[in-house]
């Protein structure tokens, strides 16, 4: 599979007396034709990243490339569209505003012109193209932002937080956009987003990072397996009474539905043990069933070891 | 190297009606007034056309040299290069244009040529509006105002090179701050430094003979003046010793006597010309508001190619 991507041991360190290190020796790989979800907490280097591998802050060590290429070079750049989280823009019609920016990368006036109107009717900004975009509201600032991105037709998408400012209705759309994108016309994309579990139905791939660091990367289906084989829900009559019998079978607690959430070693072995428990009384025992890791679970979980360690 | 659409957008943006009007006022009003109070001078009564002409363009040109091609074009060039990059980083539409396919080299020439072509257009309306204002308040006829408008290309070379100074210095703030303000504060004060602090701190040092080194080369003013005065001269034109006085007193390019220059306005004047001070060469000054803003620019390019757009 070809390499859209590619960071090694890159590394940012901030000012010149107080030295800060956003980003520390960080490596990842992301394939072609993949959707990659890039995801940590705050002041985790995402943005750092983001901006070293667009070209508009430099790495202090390492290096980054799109598709071999040194991040930043005139070359890799016309591979990217990016996306930053907060767009801003001149004081100009969103029409004009897309037209400026693909004839900064070269394309003629007219090209230029029917791409814009193309992606604002893809957007559904069509009726709005001939209004300034300074007053957008902050969600089709965002899809406008989304779509100078795209008017150079890149490979690979980079978006920074893409549907943080958009309602319910408008964040189904952007990520089902995003996955036509990848899905139809091959785009790789690199998405970072906080809104972990509107993510997970779009990304066929992860990277968390954390102070820096890449603490996992995986393509989702392994990552939930990795994170799901061990772990059961337990759903009875009374889950407080039974919580402490439960226990014993592997370490238990209440999960925020109410439910029992328990750690077992052998499944087998667990299966066995609880049908024992509930033997005479099997009324009691409403259900139990591997429990389906979400991505905020496994991110919680996986940032969870981190600290403890 | 240059960014057709950059160019554009960055020119298109220096012309705004709003921009053309404020600068229109600014320029003119000092002039309006200044026009009106000389209106009311003796040397403007003289009964030779030819020597009011003379006394009238006199005037002129030391206006051109400290307001109309001096601190406004100055403080307007400073006004459009802060706009280069600390305007775009402040309101942070640099981070579009840097990730886009084009070189920052390129971003930033870009810009640096829309402003050139800008002041270039600016300098020469500039200066048929002040011709106009001029010519209408003092109701020069065709002939007399021909003698302005024919020196117009002179005054223009001088303009540019101002332009181009202060322009460079608030160019090369611009790339490395994201305040249109701090990149248009220094410009600006240099401007008055120039312009109007120098022409009080020049005469006195010199009267005190501490006029030299450090003192003598920032002082702009004088290679202005220097290279203004030698343009004029090469377009063929020859102040009175009058007005030579004057000039010499804003510029410092003349040795103008202490009790200044005595004149008889019945009689006209006949007194032999001022001697020209030679601090620096013509040639030194222009090659100096050349190099340096020349370095100043590849500074700003250096420092904008290298700077961190976060």
């Amino acid at each position: 599979m070809e390499i859209a991507i590619e960071t090694s041991e890159l590394t940012k360190t901030f000012g010149l007396v107080k030295r800060l290190t956003a980003v520390n020796a960080l490596s990842m790989k992301i394939e072609k034709g993949t959707v990659h979800g890039f995801i940590g907490p705050n002041g985790a280097g995402k943005t750092t990243t983001i901006k070293m591998l667009t070209g508009s802050i430099t790495p202090t060590k390492g290096s980054a490339q799109i598709f071999g290429i040194s991040a930043g070079k005139n070359e890799a750049k016309a591979k990217i569209g990016y996306s930053p989280e907060h767009p801003n823009f001149y004081s100009q019609s969103a029409f004009k505003f897309l037209v400026y920016n693909a004839r900064i990368c070269g394309i003629e006036k007219k090209e230029a012109e029917l791409r814009a109107t193309r992606l604002l009717d893809w957007m559904g900004l069509l009726d709005f193209r001939d209004r300034n975009a300074m007053g957008f509201s902050a969600g089709m600032k965002q899809k406008l932002g989304l779509l100078q991105a795209l008017i150079h037709d890149p490979e690979v998408l980079i978006l920074d937080e893409p549907t943080a400012n958009l309602d319910p209705i408008g964040r189904f759309d952007v990520l089902q956009k995003i996955r036509d994108l990848a899905k139809k016309e091959g785009k790789t994309i690199l998405v970072s987003s906080h809104i972990l579990d509107e993510l997970e139905k779009v990304v066929d791939h992860v990277t968390i990072i954390n102070k820096g660091h890449t603490v996992l990367q995986s393509d989702i289906s392994s990552l939930r397996n990795q994170f799901s084989s061990n772990k059961y829900v337990v759903e009875t009559t009374n889950n407080q009474t039974y919580l402490p019998q439960i226990s014993k079978l592997g370490p238990a607690a209440l999960n925020p539905d109410g439910n029992i959430e328990v750690t077992v070693k052998d499944p087998e072995k667990f299966k066995s043990s609880l049908f024992s428990l509930f033997k005479g009384n099997t009324k009691n025992l409403s259900g139990f069933y591997p429990l389906k890791m979400s991505l905020e679970n496994i991110f919680m979980n996986v940032l969870g070891d981190k600290n403890d360690k | 190297m240059i960014n057709k659409a950059i160019f554009e957008k960055t020119f298109k943006d220096f012309f705004s009606l709003k921009t053309i009007l404020i600068y229109a006022v600014f320029l003119s009003v000092p002039l309006i007034i200044f026009s009106n109070v000389a209106l009311e001078a003796d040397f403007f009564n003289v009964t030779s056309l030819d020597l009011m002409v003379e006394y009238l363009f006199g005037f002129f040109s030391v206006f051109s040299y400290v307001w109309v091609c001096g601190m406004a074009i100055g403080i307007l060039a400073a006004y459009f290069c802060s706009s280069m990059i600390a305007q775009e980083v402040n309101d942070r539409t640099i981070l579009l244009l840097v990730t886009k396919p084009v070189s920052r080299a390129s971003i930033f020439l870009s810009k640096f040529l829309a402003f050139l072509a800008a002041i270039l257009v600016y300098s020469a309306l500039s200066l048929f509006l002040s011709v106009y204002i001029w010519a209408s308040v003092f109701e020069l006829d065709i002939q007399s105002l021909w003698v302005f408008v024919s020196k117009i290309p002179y005054f223009f070379i001088y303009s540019v090179f101002v332009a181009l100074f202060f322009g460079s210095i608030s160019a090369a703030i611009s790339a490395l701050s994201s305040s249109r303000l701090k990149s248009i504060v220094p410009s600006v004060i240099l401007v008055i430094l120039a312009f109007f602090v120098f022409i009080q701190v020049r005469g006195v040092a010199r009267n005190l003979g501490v006029y030299n080194g450090i003192l003598s080369f920032s002082d702009v003013g004088y290679d202005f003046g220097n290279l203004y005065i030698s343009t004029l001269e090469a377009g063929g034109v020859r102040f009175i010793p009058f007005m030579q006085g004057v000039l010499g007193t804003f510029t410092g390019t003349y040795k103008v006597p202490q009790e200044m220059v005595d004149i008889d306005y019945d009689q006209g004047v006949i007194l032999p010309s001022l001697k020209r001070l030679n601090y620096r060469t013509p040639f030194s000054s222009l090659l100096k508001l050349i190099i340096l803003p020349g370095l100043l620019t590849l500074l700003g390019l250096v420092v904008f190619v290298k700077r961190d757009i976060n």
